[in-house]
């Protein structure tokens, strides 16, 4: 018998101990968000890599952790007090109750977009229809092209924006398509030209495909596709997730001239007027996600709705996440691994997540 | 009319005017009718231009400095009856103050303000040297030019001398002279920047090692102790242990006790360019860190908090301290604050934990940026750099 080279010897053992051992790092019970609880806080839990795919995760998650997700081949989030609370306002949701509304809101850094796309997750395990806004601020301050609306005189229509915002919706709905959104049909006739029309009683599904197919009439798809989804939601039919980056600029400024070369405002756009009925009280069954972005000055009014502050680390969750990339050997320096270079980095990074993420890409 | 008597006075005057001895002059009868004395009146011995002018200069300089002393006074009345004081107590930090407030200066160059202080302080110094009648000086090593440092030497000179002969004699008589050594531990040679304010001239480097030299050879003489007296003269004290206390800037704040938490804390103003920074340390703290009131994690830039956790990092405070600085003086940028935060810090957890002191020496933290803006100049873009050189 051949003598074992010495290295296949050690992770023998290694692997012996580390059978009994403690695992590299604290994974949740459960990759199933609705099964979090209390006691996976601070616990890593999976997303399928093909689910992120699906849901078009490397758009709606902040740049660096999508970059994360590409180089790791695979999506662990930290299970944060501020998800588990939007958790139990999805478990809130129900017929008998008007739109629950929730705004994230807190420090740079500190996971509000990360609990958005979790949101997203949650609601496509549970087969919601997610209706997703990468970004409101993209609609108010990246000028694309402009069109004036004719459904409604003085209103901006945004073509392209809407056009974009279609494409990620029949994306992240894709797992629906065949089935409840075409189950589901429309509940009055859609003028949209003298030509075009989607008449009453057909597939919500076409309503989309015809934004799709004429960029000038998306906008109006955008809107009807908003009535139609309000309307079988409070019916009963299925269970909406509004799910809104940036949802304060709805009520912000906007860098859109007018023909007068003045700016408009947020009234005008129609986007956002479709989008602003989603905080009225006459639809039920669904919930309304907003993150309030510190860089939008605006004056929102969307009273009554439930606030969660997203925190800084605390002391347990950065050790986690040090776990983590030492499993995946994405710490790069001997100290970075240790347990003084994990205190280092926590402090440097002032406990934010963020900051966090960055020093442990670094070094 | 008939010639009368001379009187006296004349008589004197006359003497005086002719130069000649009285006695010669009282023998004669009738001064009236003696003739002038042939001889010329005797001539002050003539003296050299170079004493000429020294000699005009020193009257003029006592004048000067007479005049300007009489008006440094009437001045402190004037500003005693400006500012409303009694004229009788007058201080000089009055005066400064005073002068101050009346004539607010933002010139960079503190010597370059304005200033009233007596005459003696402040206008170029002139140094009398002594003569006789003759001209003769009475230093009789004036013409070295350093009078008083080869009187200095010299005396050392001689000392040497005694004590070596002192020694030999003893010797000779067959008695070797038992004395204890002469101690300089904790003191060293007075500096010669001292030594030339002590003796009034200006001391060249080469002249200042003669002089140890000579001193350090006095000093090692076996029996040195019996001029002990006179070595001591030129030792200057070394404090022991003084680096602790002695810092460029701030120096380690005292140690007190908050009073509405009752824990240990430490405060300190410093500075860091035109940033002026209050930081104030609490013991027994949980890692909280504000700056301005707001969590330090606003600081986006690596760098910056580097800068501001450094002092943790150095001495291992993570979690143990609580810190709370304040921007007293702005305006500033983005970086110049946590460099000012981190000294506070610094000097803050050295107080409190005089362990940590030696490593944040040596990390150089306890000490001031001392470095300030330069000031732009006329004719340039900025402090050093030029306008593109052309060469025609």
């Amino acid at each position: 018998m051949a003598l074992l080279p010495k290295s296949s010897v050690k992770t023998l053992f290694s692997a012996t101990k580390t059978l009994t051992a403690i695992r590299p790092y604290n994974k949740a019970a459960s990759d199933d968000p609705s099964q979090l609880a209390r006691a996976d806080l601070g616990k890593l839990y999976h997303i399928p890599v093909d689910a992120a795919k699906n849901l078009n995760f490397n758009k709606i998650l902040p740049s660096k952790y999508a970059k994360q997700l590409n180089t790791l081949d695979e999506c662990a989030i930290l299970c944060r007090p501020q998800f588990l609370e939007v958790l139990h306002c999805f478990q809130a949701v129900r017929p008998t109750f008007p739109g629950i509304r929730v705004v994230l809101w807190g420090r740079f850094g500190t996971g509000k977009t990360l609990t958005l796309a979790q949101a997203v997750h949650y609601a496509y395990t549970q087969n919601w229809v997610i209706l997703n806004v990468r970004d409101v601020m993209d609609w108010t301050r990246v000028v694309k092209d402009v069109q004036m609306s004719t459904y409604r005189t003085g209103r901006i229509d945004l073509p392209e924006h809407s056009v974009n915002f279609l494409n990620h919706f029949k994306q992240q709905n894709q797992h629906l398509w065949k089935t409840i959104l075409t189950d589901l049909k429309t509940t009055k006739d859609y003028v949209w030209t003298k030509t075009e029309k989607t008449p009453i009683d057909k597939p919500l599904t076409d309503i989309v495909d015809m934004g799709l197919a004429s960029p000038f009439l998306a906008n109006d798809c955008v809107g009807a596709l908003c009535r139609e989804l309000r309307l079988h939601a409070s019916s009963g039919a299925l269970k909406l997730l509004v799910a809104m980056d940036a949802g304060n600029s709805l009520y912000g400024r906007t860098v859109i001239r007018k023909a007068d070369r003045t700016f408009a405002t947020t009234d005008e756009l129609s986007l956002v007027q479709q989008f602003r009925k989603f905080f009225r009280d006459d639809w039920t069954n669904g919930l309304v996600l907003t993150i309030a972005d510190k860089r939008e000055i605006s004056d929102a009014h969307i009273d009554p709705f439930i606030p969660i502050e997203t925190q800084l680390y605390t002391e347990a969750e950065a050790k986690a996440l040090h776990d983590y990339y030492k499993d995946k050997q994405w710490l790069v320096t001997d100290e970075a691994r240790s347990e003084a270079g994990l205190k280092q980095l926590y402090y440097l990074a002032a406990f934010n997540p963020h900051h966090f993420e960055r020093l442990c890409a670094f070094n | 009319m008939s010639s009368t008597r001379p009187t006296l006075a004349l008589l004197t005057r006359s003497l005086q005017n002719l130069r000649v001895s009285p006695v010669q002059a009282l023998q004669c009868q009738d001064l009236s009718t003696a003739a002038p004395q042939s001889s010329q009146p005797q001539k002050l011995k003539s003296v050299g231009r170079a004493l000429e002018n020294y000699l005009r200069n020193a009257r003029n300089y006592e004048k000067m400095l007479a005049k300007e002393k009489a008006e440094f006074e009437l001045g402190k009345r004037y500003l005693a009856n400006i500012m409303g004081w009694d004229a009788t107590s007058i201080t000089q930090d009055d005066v400064d103050k005073a002068i101050e407030y009346l004539f607010p200066s933002g010139l960079t160059d503190l010597k370059a303000r304005p200033v009233m202080k007596p005459p003696e302080e402040i206008l170029p110094k002139f140094h009398k040297f002594e003569f006789d009648r003759e001209g003769k000086p009475m230093d009789p090593l004036f013409f070295t030019l350093k009078p008083k440092f080869y009187g200095l030497l010299s005396e050392v000179g001689r000392k040497t001398q005694h004590l070596v002969r002192h020694y030999d004699a003893q010797v000779s008589r067959g008695a070797v002279p038992e004395s204890e050594p002469l101690s300089l531990a904790g003191s060293a040679w007075i500096s010669d920047v001292d030594l030339g304010r002590r003796l009034g001239e200006n001391i060249s480097p080469e002249m200042y090692a003669q002089l140890v030299i000579a001193l350090d050879y006095l000093a090692s003489l076996p029996l040195a102790i019996e001029v002990k007296d006179f070595i001591f003269q030129y030792r200057q004290a070394v404090v022991a242990g003084s680096n602790q206390a002695v810092l460029f800037g701030p120096p380690i704040p005292e140690v007190q006790i908050d009073p509405a938490s009752n824990r240990r804390m430490a405060s300190v103003v410093t500075r860091a360019k035109a940033v002026k920074v209050e930081v104030t340390v609490r013991d027994a703290g949980t890692g909280k860190y504000t700056v301005d009131g707001h969590h330090y994690d606003v600081f986006r830039s690596v760098m910056a908090r580097e800068n501001l956790a450094s002092p943790l990092i150095a001495t291992n405070m993570f979690g143990r301290v609580d810190i709370e600085a304040k921007v007293l003086e702005g305006p500033y940028g983005l970086s110049i604050v946590p460099r000012a935060v981190r000294h506070g810090v610094s000097l803050g957890i050295a107080a409190l934990f005089p362990d940590a002191v030696e490593p944040l020496r040596q990390l150089k933290m306890l000490t001031m940026e001392p470095r300030r803006k330069e000031r732009s100049k006329v004719n340039q873009p900025g402090a050093r750099a030029k306008w593109i050189w052309k060469r025609r």
